[in-house]
């Protein structure tokens, strides 16, 4: 039960790095505007006139949010962002997912799908293995038939659509 | 007001086809779909059909696409009323009076009258938009670059004064919006603008996989954070005769439903989107109806409120969307992407020229909402069914079918990754209370915003007054910019009022 409320990081550090986030983000928009004329032309505003100020907008709003943050530690900003329990939780989700997609750039969306879902299902959700078997198997062949041939529409492949004959 | 009625009776005769039907039926059943899962909802449902449509003629896509968004109105709904989780921001409200109707056994009479609202406020939605079309032409007519550029700003301003929140939030998902769209090419001088260098940017950024990771990944995300197993509903049948019942009973709210189909409509046509509708109808229905007091007791008027006002909004929001090509949801965001895919340009012209497309879709709107009040009821055991499957199944399968999506938008592996990206991203925004409809609606108003404003400078010869020249683009312009200040001037008199 102490895990489940074990504060992991707090709401303030989050709400900081996020804005600070976001200010840095609005400083490299300025940085790519600064390569064309940020100012007025012949024709009116050039092409960096537009970004130039939007990276501006978006530094010195993120600016008062930090400060906000900082100074008024207010309500929202005390507390707790995430327990240790729900970061357990998050980081089991988005691991498998990332993997997921890094697996499908070289084996395919069909092949890295059935992979994924045997693990998600599987070893994750534990479920039985006629569910998990079913699951993953009839999922990327649903898709393989309604993509390829109803919608016309291919899914990347890999190796083994390739070694089958289908490309 | 009667000179439309020739151009309907056009549309229905190109709506009302049986494939366009079955379209509808498709379209509402996947809608229903969306709205009821977890981390889909109508902006991401739509979005991840969308590729899908593209060789479609533009009148069938838009009533898939449609029907689609008004089924998962209303399947939000479903889930609000028999899980108390809101499928959709917008039926947050619905959750209020649903819920505690449905735990106390009323579940059939609660859904049967958010349904029927659903239905009037869509059909009083639809009316309207068929009787203001031409007004709204001829309105749209008017406008040159000057009153674009004012409207766009009067579309961001409300987020900013109205949408609830931060407001110093909204800017900052106003800002991220519109650096997105600026990535790519730049219309005006034809340069590649903040690529960096990475030739995958010079395409610039797909409205379509941002969506998919800020609704999606991102809400999967937050789904997984509580721990979920699988999902009870409180009830899950439906009996005929309460049904009937209930229906019967709705003209005892006629007040409530006049009242809240004004706000939608209202809430629908200017830029504030159906979620602010619902809360404001809920709102104002609290303060001034008899039975406000009750109201969050699970009172069924409460949800008599949020529901008409929900759909009426988000058939009103059509109006502008097609008239002017301003979007006052995400959702409606999504869709003016997808005209443009299609080779369908919104502004006051396309009435002209594309009467076919235009009322088709409006025709269409009649039928599809019938089809959904049907559906509605008639899926909600199958619905509830679905729920019952657990997460750890329901939640990998939507994570693929995401990926899916954002690999049918462009064929390309950067899109994928780029979806994982967007869904951190919109992870730690939803966390931290950044509004995410804002940023979609800047990246779709984004690259028009620039233009229309450049074309006004050139117009004007750099004079910024040049907003100011004429009464409507001057008054457009002026509320716009009090939106804007709104937040800071009850920040200055709450401080002033504290000191004294």
């Amino acid at each position: 039960m102490e895990q489940e409320t074990r504060p992991f990081v707090s709401r303030f550090s989050v709400e900081a790095a996020f804005a600070l986030f976001t200010a840095l983000f609005g400083a490299v928009i300025i940085y790519g505007a600064l390569e064309f004329n940020v100012g007025w032309g012949d024709i009116g505003p050039e092409a960096g006139y537009f970004p130039f100020r939007v990276g501006i907008l978006i530094t010195l709003a993120s600016l008062v949010n930090l400060a906000c943050v900082v100074f008024r530690h207010s309500a929202p900003a005390a507390g707790v962002f995430l327990t240790q329990e729900q970061m357990r939780r998050v980081v089991a989700f988005a691991i498998p997912v990332v993997v997921l997609v890094g697996v499908t750039a070289v084996l395919g969306l069909y092949v890295a799908m059935a992979l994924y879902l045997l693990f998600m299902v599987g070893l994750v959700g534990r479920h039985r293995i006629r569910v998990t078997i079913a699951v993953a198997i009839s999922t990327p062949v649903i898709l393989f038939v309604l993509f390829e041939y109803v919608f016309l529409t291919p899914l990347l492949k890999g190796p083994l659509e390739r070694w089958l004959g289908w490309y | 007001m009667f000179e439309n009625l020739p151009l309907l009776m056009n549309g229905f005769a190109i709506a009302v086809s049986p494939y366009n039907i079955m379209l509808m039926i498709v379209g509402v059943f996947l809608g229903i779909l969306v709205g009821v899962l977890p981390g889909l909802g109508a902006p991401n449902g739509v979005t991840l059909l969308m590729p899908l449509t593209f060789g479609m003629n533009p009148v069938s896509a838009i009533i898939l696409l449609t029907s689609m968004y008004w089924g998962a109105l209303y399947g939000g709904s479903t889930t609000s009323i028999l899980f108390n989780i809101p499928g959709e921001p917008s039926s947050v409200a619905t959750t209020f009076d649903g819920y505690p109707m449905a735990k106390a056994g009323r579940a059939t009479e609660a859904l049967t009258t958010a349904f029927m609202s659903s239905g009037f406020g869509a059909l009083f939605g639809v009316v309207m938009v068929t009787i203001l079309s031409s007004w709204a032409t001829g309105f749209a007519l008017k406008f040159s670059p000057v009153e674009y550029f004012s409207v766009f700003m009067l579309a961001f301003g409300s987020f900013v004064a109205f949408g609830g929140g931060s407001p110093i939030k909204t800017v900052v998902s106003l800002g991220l919006g519109l650096a997105w769209a600026g990535i790519g090419m730049d219309t005006v001088s034809g340069s590649m603008r903040l690529t960096y260098g990475f030739t995958e940017l010079s395409r610039g950024i797909n409205l379509l996989v941002v969506v998919i990771g800020l609704y999606g990944i991102a809400e999967l995300c937050q789904t997984m954070q509580e721990s979920v197993g699988s999902m009870e509903p409180v009830a899950s049948k439906l009996s005929p005769r309460e049904v009937f019942r209930a229906a019967l009973a709705m003209p005892r709210y006629w007040i409530a439903l006049l009242r809240s189909a004004c706000i939608g409509l209202w809430m629908g046509i200017t830029p504030g989107g159906p979620t602010a509708a619902t809360f404001m109808s809920y709102g104002v229905g609290r303060r001034f109806s008899k039975a406000g007091a009750r109201f969050g007791t699970g009172h069924p008027e409460g949800l008599v409120s949020s529901e008409v006002a929900d759909q009426a909004a988000g058939s009103a929001a059509m109006l502008p969307m097609l008239a002017l090509g301003l979007p006052s949801s995400a959702t409606a965001a999504v869709l003016l992407g997808g005209l443009m895919i299609w080779g369908v340009t919104p502004g006051p012209t396309l009435f002209a020229e594309r009467p076919d497309f235009v009322w088709g879709l409006i025709a269409s709107m009649y039928v599809s909402n019938l089809v959904c009040v049907i559906m509605a009821l008639t899926t909600v055991p199958l619905f509830a069914a679905v729920l019952r499957v657990p997460f750890s199944i329901t939640g990998p399968l939507i994570v693929i079918v995401c990926l899916v999506g954002a690999w049918t938008v462009g064929s390309n592996m950067t899109d994928i990754w780029m979806v994982l990206a967007f869904g951190a991203i919109g992870y730690f925004m939803s966390r931290l209370h950044y509004p995410v409809a804002p940023l979609v609606l800047a990246m779709v108003l984004g690259d028009r915003t620039e233009d229309a404003f450049r074309q006004s400078m050139i117009l004007a010869k750099g004079s910024i007054w040049v907003f100011w020249s004429n009464p409507l683009a001057g008054t457009i312009i002026t509320v716009a910019l009090l939106c804007f200040a709104l937040p800071g001037f009850t920040a200055l008199w709450r401080l002033a009022s504290r000191r004294r």
